[in-house]
C-alpha cells in the first residue's frame, strides 16, 4: 500500500548537511576575529594599553565578555535540537563573567567615590560605544541567524533567540573592549549591558516569531 | 536516517513507513483517535523539514521521540486555547469533531490540576453548563467560578509546558 504523503516526502528528499556544533564554533570564532580586526583596524587598540596591561583592565574587561560569549554559545549548542536540554556545566562561564564584574565593582568602590563612578556615565563616548556594539553585534546576529539559527528546531525557541542576541552582543563587546578605555564597572554594566540586552531582546522577539516549528 | 540525510530515497521510504505505526501508537495513548492521523502526518512533515537537526553521532530514537512530543505539546496548547475561547461562543459549533477531540484531550489533562478547579472546568467546558448553574450547584459566586476556571486552564497550560521541560 502506498502512502501519498510518504511518496511526496520521499520525492522531495535531497541531501542535507546535518547541523554540527563544530561549524557553529568555527563560524562564531571567525566572526569574533573579523569584528575585532575591523574595530582594531579602524579605531585601534586603546591608547593606554600599557597602563591597562599593568592594571589588568586589558584582560578582565574583554575577558568577562569573552566568557559570557563562550557560555552563551555553549547554551545555544545545547538547545538547538528537538531533544536539547540546558547543561548546568555550560552556565559556568556566564557565572564566572558575572563574578568578575562584581569583583571589579567591589575593587573600584574602595578606589573611587560613588560620585566619580556615576559621573563616568555622562561620558561623551557613550553614543559611540552603544552604536559600535549594537551595529557590529547586529551584523553578527544576522550572519549567525542565516548560518545556524534558521536551521534549528529548539524546544525553547524564544530562549534560543535571546541567546543568539546575547552571543552576538557579547562577541561585539569583547572586540570593542580592546579599544574602549572606560573601565568603570558601572559604565560597563550600564552601557555594554544595555547593548547586549537590546540585542538579546531583538533575538528573543525574532526567536518567538521565526524559530517556531 | 543517516542514509536519508545523504539523499537515499529507498532508506528514507523505509524509515517513514516504519515510523508511521510507531507514531500512531505514540499519539494513540495521548489524544482522541480522530486527531491521531493529522498529528502523525504533521510529525512526518516536521521530520522532513527539520531532518538536518538530527545528529548522526547520536541514536535516532530520542530525536524522533522529541519531535513527536513537541508536536503533541503544540497540539495540546492549541486544544486548550480552543477549549478556552471557541467553546465559549454562544452560537452552535460547526466543528463537532473538533469539539469532541478537544473535550477528550482536556479530560486527560484535568487529572493534573486540583480537583475543585477540574470539576469547574469539567462542568463549564465539557458539560457546557452555564456559569450561573455551576455557581448555584457549587455554592460559589459566578465571578469566583470564572476565576477558578481561568486558573485551572492556566494550570493545565503550565502542565503542558512542564512536560516540554522534562
Amino acid at each position: 500500500m502506498t502512502d501519498p504523503l510518504i511518496d511526496q516526502l520521499v520525492a522531495d528528499l535531497s541531501p542535507r548537511k546535518p547541523l554540527v556544533n563544530f561549524k557553529l564554533w568555527m563560524h562564531c570564532t571567525a566572526c569574533l576575529v573579523l569584528i575585532a580586526a575591523m574595530i582594531l583596524g579602524l579605531m585601534g587598540l586603546r591608547g593606554d594599553y600599557a597602563h591597562a596591561i599593568q592594571t589588568g583592565a586589558m584582560f578582565w574587561k574583554p575577558g568577562l565578555f569573552f566568557l559570557a560569549w563562550l557560555g552563551s554559545v555553549m547554551l545555544i549548542t545545547d538547545i538547538s535540537r528537538p531533544s536539547g536540554k540546558i547543561k548546568g556545566l555550560h552556565l559556568i562561564p556566564l557565572v564566572i563573567g558575572v563574578a568578575v564584574l562584581i569583583w571589579q565593582f567591589a575593587a573600584q568602590t574602595t578606589q573611587y567615590s560613588f560620585q566619580t563612578m556615576v559621573e563616568s556615565l555622562q561620558d561623551g563616548s557613550v553614543p559611540y560605544c552603544l552604536s559600535v556594539i549594537l551595529g557590529s553585534g547586529g551584523v553578527a546576529l544576522m550572519m549567525a541567524w542565516k548560518f545556524w539559527f534558521s536551521k534549528t528546531a529548539s524546544p525553547h525557541h524564544t530562549l534560543l533567540g535571546f541567546l543568539a542576541g546575547v552571543s552576538a552582543g557579547t562577541l561585539a563587546a569583547t572586540a570593542y573592549a580592546l579599544h574602549c578605555d572606560r573601565d568603570f564597572a558601572l559604565y560597563i554594566s550600564v552601557y555594554y549591558g544595555f547593548s547586549i540586552l537590546v540585542l538579546g531582546m531583538v533575538g528573543s522577539l525574532l526567536g518567538k516569531k521565526m524559530l517556531r516549528w | 536516517m543517516r542514509a536519508a540525510l545523504k539523499g537515499d530515497q529507498n532508506a528514507y521510504r523505509l524509515l517513514l513507513t516504519d515510523l508511521r505505526p510507531w507514531l500512531t501508537a505514540y499519539f494513540g495513548k495521548r489524544i482522541h483517535r480522530n486527531a491521531i492521523e493529522d498529528l502523525v502526518q504533521d510529525t512526518l512533515m516536521t521530520l522532513h523539514a527539520k531532518r538536518q537537526t538530527f545528529d548522526p553521532n547520536y541514536p535516532f530514537g530520542p530525536w524522533i521521540a522529541a519531535v513527536a512530543r513537541h508536536r503533541w505539546i503544540d497540539h495540546m496548547r492549541k486544544t486548550l486555547k480552543y477549549v478556552e475561547t471557541e467553546l465559549d461562543q454562544e452560537f452552535p459549533s460547526q466543528e463537532h469533531d473538533r469539539d469532541e477531540c478537544a473535550k477528550h484531550d482536556v479530560k486527560t489533562l484535568l487529572k493534573l490540576i486540583p480537583l475543585a478547579q477540574a470539576e469547574m472546568i469539567e462542568m463549564i467546558k465539557l458539560q457546557e453548563m452555564s456559569v450561573e448553574e455551576v455557581s448555584q450547584k457549587k455554592g460559589h459566586s459566578p465571578s469566583n467560578v470564572k476565576i477558578m476556571v481561568h486558573r485551572g486552564m492556566k494550570k493545565m497550560m503550565a502542565a503542558v509546558d512542564e512536560v516540554q521541560d522534562d
